[in-house]
């Protein structure tokens, strides 16, 4: 085996996988497509279980389910959302990106980036199979705060399943993580300095950040959970039980930025290049995002105010605090439109939705940071329409801005224009009219997690009008799998660079060799965080001059 | 109602700060979508860095976050003062899938199975100081009165406390809000506010019904 051909002499590289194909493989491209494929089919799945849940509340009183069965799909929808959906994608979409972006030629630590994939999809396989059991799967929420998720008051293996596919699933992003930490800290090209990496590998070095810094606090939680479900007795001290809250929150919000900085970074690259710009406030937008981590690390308490049992007033202060780094980066997305040259594919139009519609989710968490408010708030609606704002219509519309943006790449394969357009429009419809009479409902006091509400005003009519938009998000979703149906079946083959991108993943093939770049797709010098932008603009002077 | 007056002072002030900030945003950014498309500019500008305006923005930004901050929990000061004297005690008890109420120093309890419609109602006096503390014989619940627009955790082997004042006699539907297991969804109660002498009276004649229940002196 040879690497002669690869730039970087001084680098020892891992085989060129042969053995095993895919499904061993050392390629970081093809690790991550595996991880994007398992998870955006899973997030098929969850959107099935949201609608069974729509369907149950469209009217008060209505049992389409059992309160078990009903128990048992928030339950999956939501760990499969967060742990299985959202975050993996999220930490696959750097693991996809980052080696390109600064011109590596492969992840460090490949085989342990490999593990945590099998790790990803053996959780996955644990947390589903509660289904077959008689028993059923977890029902005690994503959060499963003990004493309820102890042996005493769930039983069966359902839950002993959630908790093991939780576990397992998890370690394996810390792993992911690590890898790509390692990779832009050791294995970037000559000449790209840290404040020359792009706005995306930033947004994805402050969340593996995060994931090192807060998720092993939930593997200590799901320890303890473990502990209680050999023996429920140790929650018989309150000590625990509000001892696993500081642990799971100590986790738990962090993996919400987790959960959105991936794509904020997706956002600003669609942005920037739709905009035929460099990202406006680059160091600023940097800068606040590693404060943003940094703070996010201290307002895990906000979600314990009705607990009686926390600090309210230093975590109000912490988590309105956010308000500045948020601020700054919005201030950088608008900021790179003014002035721009804006074009507006598919890609674009997510990115530009993205920015109304995730403020809202923005907007209303300051609310819910006041204790105040959040006494009334706190396990409502209102809370449900919040994180459904900050998670379905900001993180994933950034998804999906990044999705069409980046499958030429990742499938030399463009996907539809006409039908990604109608993806859109059906999803910002679908999203809105979803979630908006949350907030509604949440005001009027209908909490969260029911599997059916009493017939009080104004409650039939907003929980319908909410599942009318659930089934324009379904129809959104079936558009969207046609889209990539329609474009692997019929292929239109995408050149390097569809988009005039700046960075350089655009410089190399689609996809890329094994090995990302080689003689025939050779490595730019690199002068900023928008190599080709500037190669571009060397040329045009050349050709001026 | 105390909580009432603050919540709906803090949402006045947080909803018109949010509605502003949206609107701003949506016009910059629809304003940047009409004045930047591509059919009207010749060229994109390459600009990268506003140090001085982002500078003084990001401490803009800090001042509203103090300033929010500071008010928000100067209107909640006003919640937490404790009644040197509450007229009642009560003792709320959350288990699957009901509430228990008991009297501090009376021998009047209401409970219910909330199933088939039967809720318990925990009957109270109107303006008056009442004392609550709240604790749970199983896993975590928590105490939902939506139009007081207040909740409470009930932790097992924890109590938690808070007091209220109703300011007007009628009745409220309340709610667990904490997930708490497969009925979760129908563990609701009633609050009814009376006037305080027929609180008494209601309380004296529960009283004395509880007394002869359990083989108390006959009358």
């Amino acid at each position: 085996m040879t690497t002669a051909e690869v730039a970087r002499p001084d680098e020892v590289l891992p085989s060129v996988p042969h053995v095993g194909g895919w499904l061993l493989t050392t390629d970081h491209k093809r690790i991550a497509a595996m991880t994007l494929a398992v998870a955006t089919f899973l997030f098929f799945g969850m959107g099935v279980l949201a609608l069974i849940m729509r369907s149950q509340l469209a009217q008060p009183g209505l049992s389409i389910v059992s309160h078990d069965v009903y128990n048992q799909i928030f339950t999956i929808h939501g760990s499969g959302m967060i742990y299985l959906v959202i975050t993996p994608f999220a930490i696959a979409l750097g693991v996809y990106l980052v080696p390109l972006q600064i011109g590596a030629p492969a992840i460090a630590a490949p085989k342990t980036t490999m593990l945590g994939f099998w790790l990803y999809v053996i959780g996955a396989v644990s947390l589903l199979s509660g289904f077959a059991l008689t028993g059923g799967a977890g029902s005690d929420g994503w959060t499963a705060y003990p004493p309820l998720s102890d042996s005493q008051f769930t039983q069966g293996k359902g839950m002993d399943l959630w908790m093991f596919g939780v576990f397992v699933a998890v370690l394996g992003m810390i792993l992911m993580s690590a890898t790509l930490l390692w990779t832009v800290l050791m294995k970037r090209m000559p000449t790209m300095t840290m404040l020359r990496l792009p706005v995306f590998t930033w947004s994805m070095v402050v969340s593996v950040l995060m994931v090192l810094g807060a998720f092993p606090s939930l593997l200590a939680a799901l320890g303890l959970l473990a502990v209680g479900r050999m023996d429920p007795s140790v929650f018989d001290h309150n000590i625990w039980n509000i001892g696993f809250q500081h642990l799971f929150w100590f986790y738990g919000h962090p993996v919400v930025y987790v959960m959105f900085f991936p794509f904020v970074g997706a956002v600003a690259e669609v942005l920037s290049t739709f905009a035929g710009r460099p990202f406006s406030g680059y160091k600023p937008t940097v800068f606040s995002l590693l404060a943003f981590a940094a703070l996010s690390m201290s307002v895990w308490g906000h979600h314990m105010f009705t607990t009686g049992q926390a600090t309210n007033g230093y975590y109000q202060l912490t988590s309105t605090l956010l308000l500045v780094p948020a601020g700054i980066e919005y201030f950088g997305m608008l900021s790179t439109l003014i002035g721009g040259k804006l074009r507006f594919p598919v890609p674009m139009l997510f990115a530009l939705a993205f920015i109304p519609q995730f403020l809202v989710g923005g907007l209303t968490g300051i609310m819910v940071a006041t204790p105040g408010l959040d006494y009334h708030a706190q396990d409502s609606y209102f809370v449900v329409g919040h994180f459904h704002y900050t998670l379905l219509a900001g993180s994933v519309f950034g998804l999906f801005a990044g999705f069409y943006f980046w499958f030429p790449k990742v499938t030399g394969v463009m996907l539809r224009e006409g039908l990604g357009k109608l993806h859109f429009w059906l999803m910002v419809v679908g999203t809105n009219v979803t979630f908006l009479p949350f907030f509604a409902l949440g005001m009027l006091g209908m909490p969260r997690r029911v599997a059916t509400y009493p017939d009080l005003p104004w409650w039939g009519t907003l929980n319908l009008i909410s599942t009318i938009g659930a089934g324009i998000l379904g129809l959104a979703m079936i558009a969207f799998a046609m889209n990539i149906a329609l474009s692997l079946t019929f292929r239109q083959i995408a050149p390097a660079d569809p988009w005039g991108g700046h960075t350089l993943e655009w410089v190399t093939s689609s996809p890329p060799p094994p090995m990302n770049f080689n003689a025939d797709w050779p490595l730019p010098r690199v002068t900023s965080f928008t190599p080709l932008l500037d190669l571009r603009k060397r040329a045009a002077a050349r050709a001026a001059s | 109602m105390p909580y009432t007056s603050v919540f709906d002072q803090i949402s006045t002030f947080e909803w018109s700060l949010a509605g502003a900030v949206f609107a701003l945003v949506l016009a910059v950014l629809a304003f940047a979508v009409f004045r930047y498309r591509a059919a009207a500019r010749d060229h994109a500008s390459q600009e990268t860095e506003h140090p001085k305006v982002e500078l003084v923005y990001a401490v803009l930004l800090l001042l509203v976050a103090i300033g929010i901050v500071s008010y928000t929990s100067q209107v909640g000061q006003r919640d937490s003062a404790v009644a040197s004297s509450p007229a009642v005690h009560l003792q709320v008890t959350g288990f699957q899938w009901c509430w228990r109420f008991s009297y501090v120093g009376e021998p009047v309890t209401v409970t219910a199975t909330c199933q088939n419609g039967h809720y318990p109602t925990v009957v109270l006096p109107a303006r008056e100081p009442i004392h609550v503390t709240t604790t749970s014989g199983d896993v975590i619940h928590s105490f939902w009165i939506p139009e007081f627009r207040y909740k409470m955790d009930s932790f097992p082997h924890h109590t938690n406390s808070f007091d209220l004042t109703i300011p007007r006699e009628g009745q409220w539907l309340g709610h667990c809000a904490e997930f708490c297991g497969l009925d979760h969804a129908t563990m609701l109660f009633h609050v009814k506010a009376v006037s305080p002498t027929a609180f008494r009276a209601w309380l004296h004649t529960r009283a004395t019904t509880a007394a002869a229940a359990t083989g108390g002196p006959r009358s």
